[in-house]
């Protein structure tokens, strides 16, 4: 792989510990796969999200890595956490509850990462332009930057990303070159999609199907939204490792379904029909009984414009007593319902306003909680591997229903 | 059945040699896995309740959350994870964590290749030369069937 001199001198310890050591594996990765070069990038998002508990091995190793005082060059933002500084106590918790978590929290800020903790951080003033190289963590931001904004990058992890961050280079391989983007698979929708959770069902059933490919999608109904894109690129990097995709005409890089597949035929066509998305729909309502008890919405974090359909949707009246309703966003978004109105009317409901956290990354099993109710099935499949919850899938409108019921009102 | 060998690529090097653990499915290593005990807990996985703690690692790729990176890292740390990995394809998740917390890892068989080992077999794996050893279940002395 070439290297600048600039790169060398890093790698030979020029600019300290850190920066060699995180150059150290840069390069590695680069050589592993493929990659010619590196690229200076300006916009990085980490997901500094680790287990919940025992998290000694890995704090203790990010202390040590950045214990001499480096400070990053990009602009890094860091994803969703498991605590909510500012309301944790109203949800629940003690500030004990979050020792790892404030610990690894100062870690990264420690080093210039900007502490937005957010799954949705183009919303929050992190947004690169089209055709940039710049490196992503999070399963779910990594198809919306490459496939919706068109900037560039590999489907990174969090470690990757923090020391790509450090060395302030990333590989160029994977989704930074123009033939990797290319569609593989043609993805056939034969389902009308009435939201954006059966988006983020119809990215779940396509990421089982096309493993690491990129689908291009034909017969979404009418012109998918940013949001509908966002859950669909969700969903895919739930089930599937899915980095990119194409859909024609709406898409940037794919002007026409010839354009999206680079002139080739697709290796395989893929069929999605109501059937499919029902059958994964069944596998996350799985709950017994019909009583909700906690309710999850925003996965990923909701937007200014989720915020007043979940105003609307409530009318104005209270959710059932025996339901926990977290309503999930980032702080700038909950600063701008605040000021609207919409925070105070959630709450009126009896319902929280969460920034910063997600409920698979908090300790909610302290709340005594026994199934999770949600609209996104990102949510509801890690709410399964992660904290063994039983779950229930529906529309935002079925969820804000039978949080006021207490009872499931879904199919 | 004889021994055989097959070679693959360098992703983590290092040596290690034990019992082979196999599946066909993909691996969620954020939150799919405990880190403390490295049982699998990916509901309706194949491996699901099974422990890949002290096992060769056979399976075709990583998928899902990105944070799954620190889940090997922190299992290579403890050797509460796999002595080594096998896999189809290692992605960047896979293999981040793998080379942080030192677990030998060798990628780019094929699917049909991996078919070829059993769980039980007993694996020597030489991740510096790419290169892995099986022995099939039976074939190794005072084999016990755990």
């Amino acid at each position: 792989m070439r290297l600048t001199d600039e790169e060398k001198m890093m790698l030979d310890g020029g600019k300290g510990f850190s920066v060699q050591k995180a150059m150290d594996i840069i390069v590695r990765l680069g050589e592993i796969y493929g990659a010619e070069g590196l690229a200076k990038f300006s916009s990085g998002h980490i997901d500094g999200n680790i287990d919940k508990e025992h998290n000694e091995t890995s704090i203790e190793f990010l202390e040590t890595l950045v214990a001499e005082g480096v400070k990053i060059s990009p602009f890094v933002t860091l994803n969703s956490v498991g605590l909510d500084r500012e309301r944790y106590s109203e949800l629940g918790f003690s500030k004990e509850d979050f020792k790892e978590q404030l610990r690894l929290n100062h870690v990264f800020e420690s080093i210039g990462c900007v502490g937005l903790y957010s799954c949705v951080p183009y919303f929050g003033g992190n947004l690169p332009r089209f055709g940039e190289h710049v490196c992503w963590s999070d399963s779910a931001t990594i198809p919306f930057i490459n496939a919706v904004v068109g900037a560039r990058t590999s489907r990174e992890a969090g470690l990757s990303a923090l020391m790509a961050a450090l060395a302030g280079r990333t590989p160029l391989y994977s989704y930074h070159l123009a033939e990797n983007r290319l569609g593989e698979v043609l993805v056939k929708v034969e389902a009308e999609l009435e939201g954006i959770h059966d988006y983020c069902v119809l990215g779940y059933v396509a990421g089982e199907r096309v493993g690491s490919r990129v689908p291009v999608f034909e017969g979404l109904a009418e012109k998918p939204r940013v949001l509908d894109l966002l859950s669909l690129g969700t969903g895919m990097g739930t089930s599937g490792a899915v980095g990119m995709y194409h859909v024609p005409g709406v898409t940037p890089e794919a002007p026409t379904r010839d354009v999206a597949f680079g002139g080739r035929r697709p290796q395989e066509v893929i069929r999605i029909t109501k059937k499919d998305l029902d059958l994964i729909y069944e596998r996350f309502n799985d709950a017994p009984g019909s009583d909700v008890d906690f309710v999850a919405l925003g996965c990923p974090h909701n937007s200014i414009e989720q915020l007043e359909q979940i105003v609307l949707a409530l009318r104005g009246r209270k959710i059932s007593k025996n339901v926990v309703m977290w309503v999930q966003t980032s702080a700038p978004i909950r600063a701008l319902a605040d000021r609207m109105g919409l925070s105070q009317e959630i709450r009126r409901s009896g319902g929280h306003v969460t920034a910063d956290i997600c409920s698979v990354c908090a300790p909610v099993k302290k709340l005594g909680i026994r199934s999770v109710t949600t609209d996104s099935v990102k949510q509801a499949f890690y709410s399964h591997v992660f904290n063994g919850f039983r779950t229930r899938l529906g529309s935002v409108g079925e969820v804000v229903e039978s949080a006021v019921l207490g009872k499931w009102v879904g199919d | 059945m004889k021994s055989f060998s097959m070679r693959g690529r360098t992703i983590s090097g290092g040596k290690a040699e034990g019992k082979a653990l196999v599946t066909r499915d993909a691996i969620v290593f954020n939150l799919g896995i405990d880190a403390e005990t490295g049982i699998i807990t990916e509901s309706g996985h194949e491996l699901e309740g099974v422990s890949v703690s002290g096992k060769i690692l056979i399976f075709p790729f990583g998928k899902g959350s990105t944070g799954g990176a620190y889940t090997i890292f922190r299992m290579g740390k403890k050797k509460t994870g796999p002595k080594a990995m096998v896999c189809q394809n290692s992605e960047i998740l896979t293999t981040i964590g793998s080379l942080l917390g030192e677990i030998p890892v060798v990628d780019s068989l094929s699917e049909d290749d991996l078919a070829r080992i059993a769980t039980g077999d007993l694996v020597k794996v030489n991740a510096d030369e790419g290169r892995i050893e099986v022995f099939p279940l039976g074939l190794e002395q005072g084999t016990d069937q755990d």
